[in-house]
């Protein structure tokens, strides 16, 4: 489900930090979305989790009538069936978004975010952000 | 009574499956090691530890004793670390290792806790005797080793390099995301995940499946009992704590092991009846060791355990086989000598098997 966070003023440096909590493997990436669908990665997670510090995406004026996606792959090939299907209920993720005119902004992931293969073994969260 | 204890026993289950439909399976039922089962010497080890705890076990075991077709003795065991999200949970921190240094104690967390119901026969009066056992246990300390952590990290890595590559891949073809039109991006998106999801190895399997060089494992259990299915009768029966200390030499590969325990257990014994026909307590010390072979599916073992206070000496003498007839069927069985002077024959078997009737309900959230 997309949301939307306020860029404000130009000269706004808008920062994005990515938590997400899971007993599987992860790996997250942000894109800027632009109409028109040009792409940009914009940052990445390390090989350690599929978080992403706290760090800056850009100026407000770069970044406004776009939209950020963040997706997050998690792999739990490792567990069970059963564990798989309970990884997949307790996952968490939390997205902040800060700098902006809405201050800081806290997102979860929404259940449409979610896509899930049959065998479970492969889960994604893609979440849009409308940037105004 | 009996009914009354068999309900609480299906309620238990209830609990800990939740909502979403899932059906029980094979691998759901586990080896009769639960706590509850050890302390009343039920189980056919009294000296195990689990490789790894999983969400939900069943236990079912038999004695060819008192053999009559079904098993007799039940028990449930669940680990709450699976019922609850973690906020900054990760595969390394799962596995209790940040890519530089192993955390020691990191299992604690997986503690299970474990609802068991026993039937036994008293053996003077022939009366039935219901015992019920709650229990808990964990891992305190799990020593990996260099060579297994070294597995662990590059299995780590070479599975975030694949997510990697299959999210570079979708976003190639149809980028990102599509706020516009989510639904439709979302099938486009499943069809891809569900053809790159075969080149995911898997290799952190392999890895977990190596077991820890040393682990120091501690269980805690409490029983009540029954007799004559009458409620009115309820008695303390037995408490006890133990430590299990167990060094793994790996033979050939991840499936050959020579396992090493050794065992220190307090127990506080209410089962005895004086010479007025009145049940007394008594504090006992166990302390013991174990020698077992894993081969492949095959594992055999001998444990002896003495037990003592000031007035028993008496000790356990066992030998275990088990074979795993398939990944979702294990046999189980021992023979030997158990604690005590009469009635201390240990003839058991204990088998996964499935319940599927349609109307297990699992969830978990």
């Amino acid at each position: 489900m997309k949301r939307t966070y306020d860029t404000g003023m130009d000269n706004n440096s808008i920062k994005l930090e990515i938590k997400i909590g899971t007993v599987g493997v992860a790996y997250t990436a942000s894109y800027l979305l632009r109409t028109g669908g040009q792409w940009t990665k914009l940052s990445e997670s390390n090989e350690e989790s599929g978080n992403i510090a706290d760090s800056e995406i850009g100026k407000a004026s770069y970044l406004r009538k776009s939209y950020i996606i963040i997706r997050t792959l998690i792999d739990l090939t490792h567990l069970s069936e059963n564990e798989r299907q309970i990884a997949t209920a307790n996952i968490k993720a939390e997205y902040k978004f800060s700098g902006g005119f809405s201050g800081i902004q806290n997102y979860n992931f929404d259940n449409d975010d979610l896509t899930i293969t049959p065998n479970k073994k492969l889960v994604t969260i893609i979440k849009p952000i409308e940037m105004i | 009574m009996k009914n009354s204890l068999l309900i609480l026993f299906i309620l238990a289950i209830n609990f800990s499956f939740a909502q979403k439909d899932e059906k029980l399976n094979l691998k759901d039922f586990e080896i009769p090691t639960s706590p509850g089962f050890i302390l009343l010497d039920q189980a056919p080890s009294s000296i195990e530890r689990p490789n790894s705890p999983k969400a939900f076990a069943i236990s079912a075991l038999n004695s060819f004793t008192e053999s009559n077709g079904l098993p007799q003795n039940y028990a449930v065991e669940f680990t709450p670390f699976w019922f609850f999200k973690h906020k900054n949970m990760n595969v390394l921190k799962y596995m209790g290792y940040n890519n530089k240094e192993e955390h020691f104690f990191s299992a604690i967390k997986m503690v299970s806790i474990s609802m068991a119901y026993i039937n036994q026969t008293d053996s003077l009066s022939e009366t039935p005797v219901n015992n019920i056992s709650i229990g808990a246990r964990t891992n305190l300390i799990k020593i990996r080793s260099n060579n297994n952590l070294n597995a662990i990290a590059l299995a780590n890595q070479t599975a975030v390099k694949q997510l990697k590559k299959i999210d570079s891949i979708i976003v190639s073809r149809i980028g990102p995301g599509n706020p516009i039109d989510p639904e439709a991006y979302r099938q486009r998106h499943l069809q891809l995940l569900n053809t790159l999801q075969d080149s995911l190895k898997n290799n952190l399997s392999k890895a977990l499946l190596q077991k820890p060089i040393f682990a120091v494992d501690f269980a805690i259990a409490y029983n009540t009992f029954f007799t004559n299915n009458d409620f009115s009768t309820q008695q303390f029966g037995r408490f006890g704590t133990w430590l299990t200390v167990n060094w793994s030499l790996k033979l050939k590969d991840n499936s050959n092991y020579l396992n090493l325990y050794a065992i220190g257990r307090y127990l506080k014994d209410g089962t005895d009846k004086n010479d007025i026909g009145q049940y007394y307590s008594q504090s006992l010390y166990d302390f013991g060791g174990k020698l077992e072979f894993e081969l492949n599916k095959f594992s055999i073992g001998y444990e002896y355990i003495y037990r003592s206070n000031d007035l028993i000496k008496t000790s356990r003498s066992t030998g275990q086989l088990k074979y795993r007839i398939s990944d979702n069927l294990l046999l189980t069985g021992a023979y030997g000598k158990n604690f005590g002077d009469s009635n201390n024959l240990v003839s058991m078997l204990g088998i996964n098997f499935g319940i599927a009737t349609g109307n297990e309900k699992a969830t978990i959230e």
